[in-house]
């Protein structure tokens, strides 16, 4: 084996991994004027998110979206086939990312990082060659992988989990998703839309269980249309392929499921095994996550974490703003106020859910009552001609109706909807802000102004001004 | 990485005993012979192995329940029984060391009860492979060297696979039937030799089919509806940067060849051979395999060419 060391290089910062939230820690610190480094243990920047997560699943999603109006069997077809176009998407998003890292004077840096202190760490590369790279300020952001239970046997032919079922031969007659989370549910909305018999079973009474039961009806709604099932209270012990054709999964209710493949999707750990922390004193979580404060400091001075290895919601977006988060409170720069409250949730499930600010629940808790307003996508013009006709859009403004808290949309384009919402909120738009505004007919924007109208209605038709009331009457 | 380095072992003495006893025939008239045999319309492809069609259909996800998995299972004892072939093989991989257990197995359900069935079914697909399409009456040495060599490569592509929390059942079927066109080319070039009672120069033979092994081999492969992974890896395992689809399977190939080429010796060593690592594989490096991943990978060679003996 061919071993060497070479000097220690000094930078002001590194960032250890490529993907979204240590991308955007390098960049920020690098616009900052700092001398930057990642750390990436993989020939390709840009981490599971690119490679094994977040754009290959979105494409085959694609593909089922299509499959919904085509309607073709798609039986014994190679998932690869499903996936087409996922490679030259991947390749250009690794092209853009590196072009990006390469314009902003960053230093990419190829190996696998372990702490010899605070602000050293000890690279080794691919060749098995070592080198030591210094700076006083070190941000972690590797990652997450899936996290597989020790009792479910994942071998990747017949039990897979969310990196490995994206590489199947063929798709599956029958597929068993265990876990009720985001990306259990994706794939499980994914895979039915495709033509597979799917089953999700999960130890909570309902999918997304963090999410407003009233979204996910729609997820459930839709995932028994095209055939599948979801099983609460179900508590998976055991997978064995039976020696014929499939997958018998074991349930500690004592019932058990047969299927041709099993996904496991029971969350995922973090990566952070071989980085050696304890000689740099980081702490973890009781759940094996990096321990963080707000500012995303971790127990070591000068050491930050972002993304997925500090835990949920683990969302490439969230993992974006930490890792700019992480630099900016590093480097003494302004740090904006409370955005993450205002981060937008977005589950890529069929349909989509988005979210953003205080949901029903959360604003009754936090203000002792709220208004919601709904619009229904069957009602909205936009919503007929697509053919997106199961869906909704909730308003949640405070107890008096007008300061609206939060947005919540189940449906056909909710993470792109979601976004005027977002804005709204950062911008303290009120209620009536989503009435007097004229959006483009006919689009889905119109349920804001539904939503809108019917929080208006439930106030006591209360208007800010004449434009309101024209509106009102003209609608009601 | 030498291109043909296992074609070039036990098959090169067989030729070498064949032609002391004959006069090699002229270079342009076996050229214009070979490329005759190896023509489109002269290559017959074999039809997929009906045994493996059978074995598919009685293992695909049909059987709904207990009672179907069972007719499933006894239907396919008396498949298996049948054909004596398969048979054999399925004992023999039964017993051989890698599955090894205290009692022998003695009965064909108790092997496939004990095999399981992806199992069976991929020892369908090796053996009606081995009999349909890696046999050639002339080539016999030499087409035995490539199928060990591709068992070999699919079990190690396996095991990359495996580590890198990739699908392994594309990533062996790939390395299966990487050089299948090169069978199909000896196959037939080895009957029209037999036939017209030619006396080839062996290397001058492997040169040509070189040439044309991939485009034989696609043809089989979108004779016989394979997936799209398998064609990228026969036309590409020798250049995979050259894949437009499905790379990472075909390097995961590039990389069990090489493996396999270090490793020819079972249970031989255990460091990592300096061409391996110094400098480091190029398809270690495409698939971010360190060291110490490929130590694991390599721990498991004595089963994997345990394996590999019960397939040939």
């Amino acid at each position: 084996m061919t071993t060497g060391a070479s000097l220690a290089e000094t930078f002001d910062v590194v960032v250890i991994g490529s993907g979204p939230a240590g991308q955007k820690a390098a960049i920020q610190a690098a616009k900052a004027g700092k001398r930057v480094a990642v750390i990436e243990r993989d020939r390709q920047v840009g981490g599971s998110c690119v490679h094994t997560g977040t754009i290959p699943s979105k494409s085959l999603r694609e593909h089922a979206m299509r499959q919904r109006v085509r309607h073709v069997d798609l039986m014994d077809e190679p998932i690869q086939s499903l996936l087409d176009g996922v490679g030259n998407t991947v390749a250009a998003h690794d092209a853009y990312m590196a072009a990006q890292l390469e314009r902003n004077h960053i230093v990419l840096l190829r190996g696998r990082a372990s702490f010899n202190s605070a602000n050293e760490l000890a690279m080794r590369r691919i060749d098995g060659s070592q080198t030591t790279v210094r700076a006083n300020i070190i941000v972690i952001a590797s990652g997450s992988r899936p996290r597989t239970p020790p009792h479910l046997a994942v071998d990747h032919a017949n039990v897979l989990d969310s990196d490995s079922i994206l590489s199947l031969a063929y798709l599956p007659r029958s597929l068993l998703v265990l876990g009720g989370g985001v990306i259990a549910s994706e794939y499980a909305a994914m895979f039915a839309a495709l033509g597979c018999k799917v089953t999700q079973a999960d130890q909570h009474e309902a999918p997304l269980s963090f999410l407003d039961p009233e979204l996910t009806t729609y997820y459930l709604d839709e995932l028994r249309r095209n055939g599948g099932e979801y099983i609460p209270r179900a508590d998976a012990i055991a997978t064995k392929f039976d020696g014929i054709s499939q997958v018998r999964t074991e349930f500690k209710d004592g019932r058990s499921i047969l299927s041709d493949k099993v996904l496991v999707a029971l969350g995922r750990i973090a990566n952070v095994d071989g980085l050696n922390l304890d000689a740099a004193g980081i702490a973890l979580t009781a759940r094996g996550h990096i321990q963080v404060d707000d500012n995303l400091r971790t127990t070591a001075k000068g050491v930050y974490a972002a993304g997925d290895v500090v835990g949920p919601p683990a969302l490439a977006s969230v993992s974006m703003e930490q890792g700019r988060r992480a630099a900016c409170h590093a480097l003494g720069l302004l740090v904006p106020s409370d955005p993450v409250s205002r981060l937008p949730s977005g589950v890529y499930t069929i349909p989509e859910i988005a979210t953003v600010g205080l949901d029903e629940d959360g604003a009754r808790r936090h203000f002792g009552g709220a208004i919601v307003g709904r619009a229904r996508f069957e009602e909205i013009a936009r919503g007929q001609i697509n053919g997106c006709q199961q869906g909704i859009l909730k308003l949640v403004a405070d107890p008096g109706g007008r300061r609206v808290v939060g947005v919540q949309i189940a449906g056909d384009g909710a993470t792109e909807l979601v976004h005027i919402g977002q804005l709204g909120l950062a911008a303290e738009l009120d209620v009536d802000a989503y009435v007097d505004n004229v959006f483009n007919f006919p689009t889905m924007a119109e349920a804001y102004r539904i939503a809108a109208l019917d929080i208006v209605k439930q106030r006591g038709r209360v208007s800010t001004s004449e434009t309101v009331a024209d509106v009102i009457s003209a609608i009601l | 990485m030498p291109e043909f380095a296992a074609v070039n072992g036990t098959g090169h003495h067989e030729f070498e005993a064949m032609n002391s006893s004959a006069q090699t025939t002229a270079p342009d008239d076996l050229d214009r012979v070979l490329h005759e045999a190896m023509a489109d319309e002269s290559l017959e492809l074999p039809p997929p192995p009906q045994v493996v069609s059978e074995v598919m259909r009685l293992t695909r996800g049909e059987a709904a329940g207990n009672d179907a998995a069972d007719a499933n299972s006894s239907e396919l004892a008396q498949l298996i029984q049948r054909d004596m072939a398969l048979a054999g093989q399925v004992m023999r991989v039964a017993n051989s060391a890698v599955y090894a257990r205290r009692n022998p197995v003695v009965t064909l359900p108790q092997a496939i009860a004990w095999l399981g069935i992806r199992e069976i079914r991929n020892i369908a697909f090796a053996v009606a492979l081995k009999g349909q399409v890696f046999a050639s009456a002339y080539f016999r040495g030499v087409v035995t060297d490539l199928w060990r060599e591709s068992v070999i490569t699919a079990l190690f592509a396996q095991e990359i696979a495996r580590l890198k929390r990739r699908n392994v059942e594309s990533a062996y079927l790939c390395g299966l039937l990487h050089r299948v066109g090169m069978a199909v080319i000896l196959n037939r070039v080895g009957a029209v030799v037999l036939e017209r009672r030619l006396t080839p120069d062996p290397a001058h033979v492997l040169r040509l089919a070189a040439r044309q092994e991939a485009r034989v081999g696609t043809l089989l492969s979108i004779a016989w509806q394979l997936p799209p992974s398998v064609s990228a890896a026969i036309s590409h395992w020798r250049d995979p940067p050259a894949a437009e689809l499905s790379r990472t399977e075909v390097m995961e190939v590039a990389l069990a060849r090489q493996i396999s080429d270090e490793m020819r010796t079972p249970g031989a060593g255990g460091e990592l051979p300096d061409t391996l690592l110094g400098p480091v594989s190029r398809w270690m490096d495409e698939l971010s395999i360190y060291p110490d991943e490929l130590f694991t990978i390599m721990a498991q060679r004595a089963a994997i060419y345990a394996t590999a003996e019960s397939f040939t």
